[in-house]
């Protein structure tokens, strides 16, 4: 007997304000909005049943996010559209759905294929000169490698290479006093560049003059997807 | 193109652990307009926020007051360690949840007083608000402070500290307090905050502090003498039909992991068992069901709102609700489809409850929890907990049979007339549980016991408020005896540390004095007391003597004529009571449950003109 039930795929934004809950509490919470809409969804088998969902990626705490993709098994047919709708109402403030679409179910899981993602920086730059900036993205893109101790938990710390998992720098957009960096790296579970690693990078070509006008405000992720031979394929094309 | 706006307190978060709880904008939070509101409160828990997040009475207060018309209500937390640090170092103001404004703001900060070693994180939340510590020293710009919960019933210790205090069920008294604080600041705050407290003093259930001078003899409290109009006795508020009592059908659900993360029906306030060590028992008596329609209709309500996994039927003794049967059946029938688990805390040490608890499949899950506090027969008498060996053997045949295969016991040891054969006693329970596992278990694995010690201590309006507390050195004594005894394979040992349990017992039965104690020991950085990790009796210890205050006068023994710092405070419970309470403990003689047998003439049904309503499965 085939499977009534269906694979939906759906994109979650996490605004700024509620960036600081960790990813076991995002699972909670993303677990209790799905019951809460009422939509018959498959549960695993056996002593403690959950929600089947499965992520693209775990996000750290402080990041905040436009680009959450999570499949989940529905037990019948269901309207994608109108289950990402009943999924929005549902949700907490400061989390809203971005879009839901029906994906093969025997497709690959979302964790196998992500390798890449983009994110925003924001820096508060109260009395730099947008050419500072600029000229420290063409020394990172310049540089011949760029390395950074990584800290790991439990283990020791490690030295690494990003040159070769950064692909993409440049200035997205300046305001009055923030400045915008966006930034593609590799990410999931073949290689992973942290966000603030990259921010750790940057400030090495920012002239220490700059003092206390470089912090980093905030991080945001733009989009996940998969890099493959230069070409860039959405999550909802895999 | 609009930047990302940054608020100073989104510069502080990435530098502590658990963000998230400073966070706020939970689902079922309120976002009332600040400037609308005539009377602005924050409720605040004196710990951190997955403890006070779990409890169920501000979770009632914060949505009586959010629906109140014209009033608002926000929350907040004692702050981590490292949280207090950030603030401290960046000179901001601790702030509450929804707003996130400084305490200092509110009209009223509601601060719920669950456990005598919260009090320094008392002391913090007002430091860290920017509030005066000491009531006298508040002035107009300052809230108005004020306690519940149970250690209201003494909150001598800490009164100094409130400018006014709830004894019993808040619910419908905080909308009183709203009314009174209304209409004054309608009339143009005359006679400003005396007059304001002396109006509040006016309503039943309402205790100001400041309206009462204390006098000590020597080493020992006297009396607390009222000033002017106040009265002798403070009497408790009861709410006398919790079916028209308002309970939160959208409560608040964390994003932190709450140490109880699950939606919650109360079946029933007050507990008339009668155990004489027990001060919840004592106060918050007669015995109030809600009737099982009501209790279905919330749960469903509040599992639709909330999207829990887990739903708690909450009480002083779930098993002894009239109509726990019918209820489990019903909402087991009701919600087997949602994956919905249903627990039940809080079970009485009998087989009935074991077969209720297995009703919905709980005791498999999470193993089996007794806690029969003694080890005889004797000793149960005295402390009237009204179990018997067969009760607990046949709750523990009923359990292994089931596949139990963990097994938590509670005990307290330095119970009054407590002597080696009753510690023996405790190990030989140990022994039949291990004993009945051979015989009865379906599960091949070993049994895994847990036994948890707590020292005892004389709670205030209890049968055993005149007794004297144990010594560090008696209990520790005891404990060694206990574990000594105990077999080493298959029993986890725990026990509470007999310097927090003396210094709880300290608070429980204190006076004002103690106020300038425990703001010492807090300015030498005593938090979190209750924690056995951040506990330190050394700074206790050395506020107890720049203070120049006996400690040891406070867990001594006292005799019926003793005048009690808590005397005024009122629970409706008759002092004669608990006097033949406590002869009768002494003869080894229990007493009946009101609810099946006769009367115990405890005053409170007199007090309060309300009967209980009860029944039980018997």
């Amino acid at each position: 007997m085939s499977d009534p039930g269906m694979r939906i795929r759906f994109q979650i934004r996490i605004a700024p304000w509620v960036r600081w809950i960790s990813h076991l509490e995002y699972l909670r919470m993303l677990t209790r909005a799905l019951r809460r809409t009422g939509v018959p969804l498959r549960y695993s088998e056996g002593y403690n049943p959950h929600l089947r969902l499965s992520f693209a990626s775990a996000r750290p705490v402080g990041l905040a996010s436009d680009a959450e993709h999570v499949d989940v098994l529905t037990k019948e047919p269901v309207d994608p559209e109108g289950f990402g709708q009943v999924l929005d109402r549902s949700l907490p403030s400061g989390f809203s759905v971005v879009k839901a679409k029906a994906v093969d179910p025997a497709g690959p899981s979302l964790a196998s294929k992500v390798n890449a993602a983009r994110y925003r920086f924001v820096y508060r730059m109260a009395n730099s000169d947008v050419s500072l900036w600029e000229r420290a993205i063409e020394d990172v893109r310049g540089a011949y490698e760029l390395r950074i101790i990584r800290t790991r938990r439990k283990k020791p710390p490690r030295e690494i290479d990003l040159k070769p998992h950064l692909y993409r720098v440049s200035v997205e957009a300046k305001t009055q006093d923030q400045i915008w960096i966006l930034a593609d790296m590799a990410s999931g579970s073949h290689f992973n560049v942290r966000p603030e690693e990259f921010d750790q990078v940057l400030r090495r070509f920012l002239p220490c003059s700059l003092g206390p006008d470089i912090r980093c405000l905030l991080i945001h992720r733009l989009d996940l997807y998969r890099r493959c031979n230069d070409l860039e394929i959405k999550v909802w094309c895999l | 193109m609009e930047g990302y706006t940054m608020s100073p307190i989104d510069g502080i978060l990435d530098r502590v652990e658990k963000p998230s709880r400073y966070m706020g904008s939970e689902l079922n939070t309120y976002g009332k307009a600040w400037d609308e509101a005539s009377t602005r409160v924050v409720w605040a828990y004196p710990d951190l926020y997955e403890v006070g997040s779990s409890h169920l009475g501000l979770q009632i207060l914060y949505n009586v007051v959010n629906q109140h018309p014209r009033a608002l209500s926000e929350r907040v937390y004692c702050p981590a360690l490292d949280m207090e640090a950030v603030l401290r170092e960046e000179s901001l103001p601790l702030f509450s949840l929804e707003s996130r404004r400084p305490l200092q703001d509110f009209d009223f900060v509601g601060i719920t007083l669950q456990y005598e070693l919260t009090y320094t994180n008392v002391l913090n939340l007002l430091d860290l608000g920017n509030i005066p510590l000491y009531a006298k020293d508040r002035d107009e710009d300052d809230p108005l402070v004020m306690a519940g919960g149970p250690c209201a019933f003494n909150v001598e210790p800490v009164a100094d500290f409130f400018d006014l205090v709830v004894l019993g069920d808040g619910e419908t008294v905080v909308l009183e307090i709203i009314e009174v604080y209304e209409t004054w600041c309608r009339a143009g705050a005359p006679g400003g905050r005396s007059e304001i407290l002396t109006r509040l003093g006016e309503i039943t259930g309402v205790y100001i502090p400041g309206h009462y001078v204390p006098c000590y003899e020597g080493e020992h409290f006297r009396a607390l003498v009222p000033k002017g109009e106040a009265p002798e006795v403070i009497h408790k508020r009861t709410v006398a039909n919790l079916d028209g009592a308002p309970f939160p059908e959208a409560p608040i659900v964390p994003y932190v992991e709450a140490v109880h993360d699950r939606a919650v029906v109360e079946l029933f306030r007050g507990c008339t068992r009668g155990c004489r060590f027990c001060m919840p028992g004592m106060v918050y008596r007669p015995v109030r069901e809600r009737a099982p329609e009501t209790v279905e209709d919330l749960a469903g309500c509040i599992l639709s709102h909330t999207g829990y996994e887990e739903l708690s039927l909450v009480s002083l003794s779930s098993s002894d609700y009239s109509e726990i049967e019918q209820v489990l059946d019903r909402l087991t029938t009701d919600y087997s489809d949602d994956y919905v688990s249903i627990s039940l805390p809080s079970l009485r040490v009998d087989d009935y409850s074991v077969k209720l608890a297995e009703r919905v499949r709980e005791v498999r899950h999470t193993g089996l929890t007794l806690a029969p506090e003694a080890g005889t027969q004797r000793l149960r008498n005295v402390i009237n907990k009204n179990v018997t060996d067969a009760d607990f053997q046949s709750a523990l045949k009923a359990a292994f049979s089931v596949g139990v295969e963990s097994v938590k016991l509670y005990f307290m040891v330095g119970l009054p007339t407590e002597e080696d054969a009753d510690l023996i006693g405790i190990f030989e329970m140990v022994r039949a549980c291990q004993a009945l596992y051979s015989e009865h278990a379906t599960s091949r694995r070993p049994l895994k016991i847990n036994l948890s010690v707590a020292g005892f201590i004389p709670k205030p309006h209890t049968p055993f408020q005149w007794e004297r507390q144990l010594t560090c050195d008696e209990l520790e004594e005891r404990i060694q005896r206990l574990r000594d005894l105990l077999p080493r394979r298959g029993v986890k040992f725990s026990w509470h540390d007999p310097a927090t349990t003396r210094l709880e017992g300290i608070l429980a039965r204190g006076d004002r004095r103690l106020a300038k104690v425990i703001e010492h020991a807090w300015a030498h950085g005593a938090r979190f007391d209750g924690w056995s990790e951040f506990f330190d009796p050394g700074i206790w210890a050395s506020a107890f003597e720049a203070k120049k205050v006996t400690p040891a006068s406070y867990v001594r023994e006292r005799s019926r004529g003793t005048p009690l710092p808590w005397r005024h405070l009122s629970p409706g419970i008759s002092i004669d009571f608990l006097w033949r309470e406590r002869l009768r403990a002494f003869d080894g003689l229990p007493t009946g449950d009101c609810r099946w047998a006769s009367c115990s003439g405890c005053g409170v049904c007199l007090c309060s003109g309300e009967k209980s309503r009860g029944g039980g499965h018997e």
